[in-house]
């Protein structure tokens, strides 16, 4: 029995090991600037900051704004566990931590719905969120735009916020009232009217909870804790708070009127529609078009997503965006690329299989567009940005990916080309995405990413471009893209991404 | 010295990644005396045409049937008539009747294990045995592991620690109940983020331990061996298949399966055995329904006895 315990005891320390994992969180940092003229910056949706009225908040002596201090006092003289959870989950940059938000919800939504049982495929309801397939789908396409939305708004909103911080420069309360401590960094000579933390909170909780309907309730515990952190932090008091949500909710209503009407409602199709893409594409010479190769046949993924409407372009553009047609099925230069799938080996781990399944992102993560979310983050932190500017490299890059997300199917859409299984059953991969397969939608979200990181922190560009090279490449050796897919793919991100560029250089904010 | 019957037979137990070799000899009630060598070469396969998401089983035409086949040499050594070491090393390879993912093939994980006669006891009616295994697995080939259900295994070294109480009556009927409990280590993936009841931003996944057991009984005798037996296994940890998302590593994978074996001392040969086994899979959470059958040669003998005479 001696060995029986002996055996036990030393089974019950190895199980010490932990089944936690290291995660990568972005660091804690604190801004190095002011952006003092933020407020003057070009805006997405508003015409400029001025479209929405701040009236000036309360005098400093006032006993108004006395009154709102002794309530910061009064809730510093009791703060909870809860409180300072909090306060420390809020401490750093919210327009990030709402951005990890937005990831994750994609992550929960990026499933596929199984089939019904007679063959056919149910599609998710925005009016009906909580049935079976759940909306969304938040799929590339949905997960593009959702990131787009809720980082203009942020932006717009910020710019406002900024407007008034420096027409105002309220001091925070914990610097104009010595009984008022700061739980938190404070950057120096930031004014606290309105409260960027609300406006953020405020902008995130309306845009998050369109995009993701079932899971307002949990959006709104967050916003609030946002905003209710900043009070006991001393960062902000009750009208800072007010002024804040005010702008975020007129920034909201033109974001949201946009939403409702930019045609993604109709972007699935219906089988007319699927029916007359495919003859459009034989019309054009496609002698092969696209077929599904699920079981049963999927309807393609979001068939007229390329007519929602485009960000930084005109669709005119998109048209003359759109590449030339791909290698014909059977010419020489299309054979030779069925010929490099088939040479990659895919039964063991090799190089080509890792850069395949780190840049996969498929089915429940939250997505390409989301990747090189996480890429832009830990720049930013790494550059101590503002919440102004974090606003601005999320903006400018999300707009970029959701432009190229509509003019990668509008791409599809038009040449509705077969992927390199429905030519070679023999093709075998890591997952074949269920739409064409001209241009690859990793190539180009990569494309358009990299170019705008690679504009807003230049010394970095050379790596922004390998890793969107890398992840172009990374669909060949998945064995679901023939190399044109992925090469035009990637030199039309670049060139949609330019077109935020061009935002970006106009914006005054450099 | 009565001489104990020696055995093997493997257990081919099937997650939705295929194959977890469970060699049978650290888990059943027999033994090897001093100086004595087994080995083995089993050949196996199985197959699932439906599985567990979560609780719900289902079938998925994007997979059409599911089948593993492995190949798993062993080797079996007495170090003295109380402590038998063993080892064996499979080599997998998987594939589906559908859908256009890839399959994958190589060798698995090194498994060692050392067995333990902690008590004989002798009675009128027959022999109680109690046996403690301790044993170690290690993945060896360049395979990869998150790529469910085509992964040919979970990558993640593990320990394990085993009790094994064994009865023989004096009728060569034998009962045999055994339980163990295997840790396994986090394992590094190509993937750089999942979502595991949340968004994880890691290429570090968990693994969830596995507490198993099993109850045999069955007829032995110089000549033949046959059982019956029921085996369940548990993941303590791991989260549920979500609705038609892809199977990963830190799923909790949960089975029970039945099945019979035997084994035939070859007449004329001494200590060449050929043996077979099959299993159905009756119940089970994120695992496949499958059925597994398996077949095998081994050879016992003994190299040190002429000169130890």
């Amino acid at each position: 029995m001696k060995n029986i315990a002996l055996i036990i005891i030393t089974l019950i320390i190895v199980s010490s090991c932990s089944k936690d994992v290291d995660q990568r969180a972005v660091p804690e940092f604190e801004p190095v600037s002011l952006d003092s003229l933020g407020g003057t910056w070009k805006t997405v949706h508003l015409a400029s900051s001025a479209d929405i009225p701040v009236s000036a908040p309360e005098a400093p002596g006032s006993p108004a704004y006395k009154a709102e201090l002794d309530q910061i006092v009064a809730l510093q003289q009791s703060i909870s566990p809860e409180d300072s959870r909090i306060i420390n989950t809020w401490k750093n940059s919210g327009v990030i931590k709402w951005n990890e938000v937005a990831r994750e919800l994609v992550s929960v939504y990026n499933i596929p719905p199984e089939a019904n049982a007679d063959g056919t495929y149910p599609a998710p309801s925005a009016a009906n969120p909580g049935a079976y397939p759940k909306f969304p789908f938040a799929n590339p396409p949905y997960a593009s735009r959702a990131y787009a939305y809720l980082h203009t708004a942020m932006y717009d909103a910020l710019v406002t916020v900024w407007k008034y911080k420096f027409q105002y420069k309220r001091l925070s309360p914990a610097v104009s009232d010595s009984r008022i401590k700061a739980l938190e960094p404070q950057q120096d000579g930031m004014p606290s009217y309105p409260s960027e933390d609300a406006a953020v909170a405020q902008v995130a909780y309306r845009m998050l909870k369109v995009l993701f309907p079932n899971d307002t309730v949990m959006l709104a515990q967050m916003a609030a804790d946002q905003k209710k952190a900043k009070m006991l932090s001393g960062a902000a008091t009750a009208s800072d708070i007010a002024a804040g949500e005010l702008i975020a909710n007129a920034v909201a209503e033109k974001a949201l009127a946009r939403l409702r009407t930019d045609g993604m409602g109709t972007a699935g199709g219906n089988p007319t529609i699927w029916a007359q893409i495919e003859q459009d594409a034989v019309n054009r010479g496609n002698t092969t078009p696209w077929k599904s190769m699920e079981t049963p046949a999927r309807p393609m993924m979001l068939p007229v997503f390329g007519n929602v409407k485009l960000w930084q372009i005109s669709s005119t553009q998109r048209d003359s965006l759109r590449p030339e047609a791909p290698p014909a099925v059977g010419s020489e230069k299309f054979n030779k690329e069925l010929a490099e799938l088939k040479s990659i080996k895919r039964d063991q781990n090799s190089k080509e299989w890792q850069i395949a399944l780190y840049w996969a992102d498929g089915v429940g993560t939250y997505t390409p567009p989301g990747h090189w979310n996480e890429i832009a983050a830990h720049k930013i932190a790494a550059e101590k940005l503002n919440e102004l500017r974090t606003a601005r490299v999320f903006s400018l890059m999300n707009m970029a990916t959701a432009d190229a997300a509509i003019c990668c199917w509008d791409t599809k859409r038009y040449y509705y080309t077969a992927r390199p299984t429905q030519i070679d059953e023999s093709i075998k991969t890591i997952g074949l995405p269920n739409f064409p397969s001209y241009t690859s939608g990793h190539s180009t979200f990569s494309g358009a990413a990299a170019t705008v990181l690679g504009y807003i922190f230049p010394s970095d560009k050379p790596k922004f471009d390998a890793m969107a090279l890398e992840a172009s490449n990374s669909r060949i050796y998945g064995g679901i893209h023939y190399r044109a897919d992925c090469e035009v793919g990637l030199r039309c991100g670049n060139a949609i991404g330019s077109f935020s560029v061009k935002f970006g250089q106009k914006d005054g904010s450099n | 010295m009565k001489r104990i019957t020696k055995t093997t037979a493997i257990i081919l137990f099937l997650v939705l990644a295929g194959f977890i070799a469970n060699a049978q000899m650290p888990a059943d009630g027999f033994t090897m005396s001093k100086g004595e060598i087994c080995l083995v070469t089993d050949y196996g396969q199985s197959s699932w045409k439906e599985y567990w998401e979560g609780t719900r089983l289902r079938e998925n035409l994007n997979l059409g049937t599911f089948t593993s086949k492995m190949i798993m040499p062993m080797a079996g050594y007495g170090l003295s008539n109380k402590l038998n070491l063993f080892a064996g090393l499979p080599y997998i390879s998987t594939s589906s009747s559908a859908g256009q993912m890839t399959g994958m093939k190589g060798w698995q994980d090194l498994s060692v294990a050392a067995k333990y006669n902690l008590v004989k006891k002798k009675k009128e009616h027959g022999t109680f045995y109690t046996f403690l295994t301790a044993g170690f697995s290690l993945p060896v080939g360049n395979y990869v592991p998150d790529f469910l259900p085509y992964s040919i295994g979970l990558g993640a070294k593990a320990l394990t620690g085993r009790v094994v109480v064994h009865y023989e009556h004096k009728s060569h009927f034998f009962a045999t109940a055994q339980t163990g409990y295997t840790f396994k280590s986090n394992i590094t993936t190509d993937r750089q983020s999942y979502y595991n009841e949340g968004q994880v931003n890691s290429n570090e996944m968990p693994v969830p331990d596995v507490w198993d057991g099993a109850l045999r009984v069955g007829y032995n005798n110089k000549r033949f061996r046959a059982d019956i037996h029921y085996n369940w296994s548990t993941s303590t940890t791991g989260s549920d298949i979500r609705q038609n998302d892809m199977p990963y590593p830190f799923n909790k994978m949960d089975a029970q399966w039945v099945g019979f074996s035997g084994l035939l001392w070859i007449p004329g040969v001494k200590g060449l055995a050929v043996h077979a086994m099959v299993d159905q899979v009756i119940a089970g959470r994120n695992v496949g329904k499958a059925f597994s059958w398996g077949t095998g040669v081994q050879y016992v003998f003994n190299p040190f006895k002429k000169s130890a005479q």
